[in-house]
């Protein structure tokens, strides 16, 4: 198990439409090991492959528990469709290729999805309250569509100015620590 | 995908506002709901106004709840399935039923203004002033079904200085609720808080005011007097019945005394002294210069002016 580096926006592979899986071997669990890893280090309750620059059409998922005594359930889904949606929620989401940005997004309320587990087998499975919307915003980013894609014109615009101006102040801040770091070194 | 914490938010006065600012500045929860009581009607005209926590929500742009009855199940339900990880209520007004609590995941806590166990209710502030308390403060409890037993996870404390009033103290409890759970709250969700259960002993209740209790006891001494006085402002205030007239009195805001003449043997509630616009009144014990009259249908003044303008001299008596 190792942490693979998640890519944020602008990276391409956020725009690519993933590939069907279609050898469940190793590499394929290896891959979501990693997955579970990274996903859990960098705190989040869904990992899409391509946000890891894997192209393939598989997601990892935390549900969490109904209180503080209960610790969630984890699941890979591969080749994840959705069969059939209800209703409708707006939530506020993330992202980890956006850190820091939250915005209200509207998704259905409830999905019925049809995956693989990693060995290949065939599952389907209903979700609900965020559940269901994480599912929804990970097979979005296996179709090369992020979540500030589903805000309204103008609020992705603001969203994406914000973020931008935000992800510049950090990777100014991030050369400077590591310019100090090797003048330390020196 | 990532989600910030969402929190619930539960408060109606303004005490509750320097709370809910708080939260909504932090960069790392979501408050997504805010519930408050109905509007009421309030002030001339009795106009339906909104409560300081939906003027501030709104303001914010967080929609706001205002459910008249709690027992239904459906705002427990609501956060439920929003995926709620903690409820926060701060002076909300009314007992939440035990799913309400149990709904968010973390469950709900509480900012109660006293140093539980004691002035638990809901008069703590006013209670504490009244029973003359060099100290109150304010306690994080993680909440449980009774009214203020639920164990504390963090509290400060404040001096009550010896000329304040209810108002004033509440506003820095306010703010010192803000303070609290603002530097208490990663702890909390990350669960590194250690909730300790409140002591058996040292119990007491701060019933809610009553108008009566407004009704000023000459017999009493002095320092309590006094303390009552700056513990009932605004409502229901300190009065008495002089014939057939109610006269109100207010706190002044600069010190008083309990030096009474030794053995003048005055009937508690005689005046003994006019200098300018303070006015020297025997009580139980010690005597207390009131500052402020005000009779009824006329505006407040000093109370050197109004005994004058009602021909009330050194040797009457004030009270019924």
């Amino acid at each position: 198990m190792a942490e693979r580096t998640i890519v944020e926006y602008p990276h391409p592979a956020l725009r690519r439409r993933c590939a069907e899986v279609t050898s469940f071997d190793a590499t394929l669990a290896t891959l979501l090991d990693d997955m579970r890893e990274t996903m859990d280090k960098a705190n989040g309750i869904g990992l899409a492959a391509n946000q890891v620059a894997v192209p393939l059409r598989a997601f990892t998922m935390v549900i969490p528990g109904a209180s503080e005594d209960d610790p969630g359930e984890f699941v890979e889904l591969v080749n994840p469709v959705i069969v059939g949606k209800r209703g409708e929620v707006r939530n506020e989401e993330g992202c980890l290729s956006f850190p820091e940005l939250y915005e209200a997004v509207l998704r259905a309320a409830e999905v019925d999805v049809q995956y693989d587990d990693r060995n290949g087998v065939a599952h389907r499975r209903t979700f609900a309250q965020i559940a269901a919307v994480c599912v929804q915003h990970e097979i979005d980013h296996l179709d090369g569509v992020t979540f500030v894609d589903r805000l309204s014109p103008l609020k992705r615009r603001l969203a994406l100015r914000a973020f931008q101006r935000a992800q510049l102040a950090r990777q100014v801040e991030a050369a400077e620590d590591r310019r100090a770091a090797v003048r330390g070194r020196a | 995908m990532t989600a910030r914490p969402r929190i619930a938010f539960f408060g109606t006065p303004a005490f509750a506002v320097p709370t809910l600012a708080r939260l909504l500045a932090r960069a790392d929860v979501d408050v997504a709901w805010v519930v408050c009581q109905p509007d009421r009607p309030a002030g001339r005209g009795q106009q339906l106004a909104p409560p300081p926590v939906k003027v501030a929500a709104l303001a914010a742009g967080v929609p706001v709840m205002q459910p008249t009855k709690l027992r239904d199940g459906a705002l427990a339900a609501t956060l439920r399935s929003g995926g709620t990880e903690l409820g926060v209520v701060v002076a909300y007004g009314r007992i939440l039923p035990a799913d309400l609590l149990s709904a968010p995941r973390q469950g709900c806590v509480n900012l109660h203004a006293s140093l539980l166990p004691r002035w638990r209710g809901a008069a703590p502030i006013q209670r504490a002033i009244a029973a003359g308390d060099a100290t109150t403060g304010v306690c994080l409890m993680q909440m449980d079904e009774g009214l203020d037993t639920g164990a504390v996870l963090a509290r400060c404390s404040r001096a009550i200085g010896p000329a304040e009033d209810a108002p004033s103290l509440a506003l820095g409890l306010a703010d010192d609720s803000a303070a609290l759970l603002d530097e208490n709250l990663t702890a909390l969700l990350s669960g590194s808080l250690t909730p300790v259960p409140q002591a058996a002993e040292g119990v007491c209740w701060a019933q809610p005011l009553r108008k009566e209790e407004g009704a000023i006891d000459w017999a009493a001494p002095a320092a309590a007097l006094h303390a009552r006085l700056r513990a009932l402002v605004p409502w229901p205030g300190s009065y008495f019945v002089r014939g057939t007239e109610t006269w109100k009195t207010y706190p002044d805001e600069s010190s008083w005394t309990t030096n009474a003449p030794p053995g003048n043997g005055a009937v508690p509630g005689t005046v003994l002294a006019i200098d300018g616009e303070r006015v020297l009144v025997q009580a139980g014990e010690g005597a207390l210069w009131l500052r402020w009259l005000q009779r009824p249908g006329r505006p407040r003044a000093g109370a050197g002016s109004v005994l004058r303008g009602a021909r009330v001299a050194v040797g009457d008596h004030l009270g019924p």
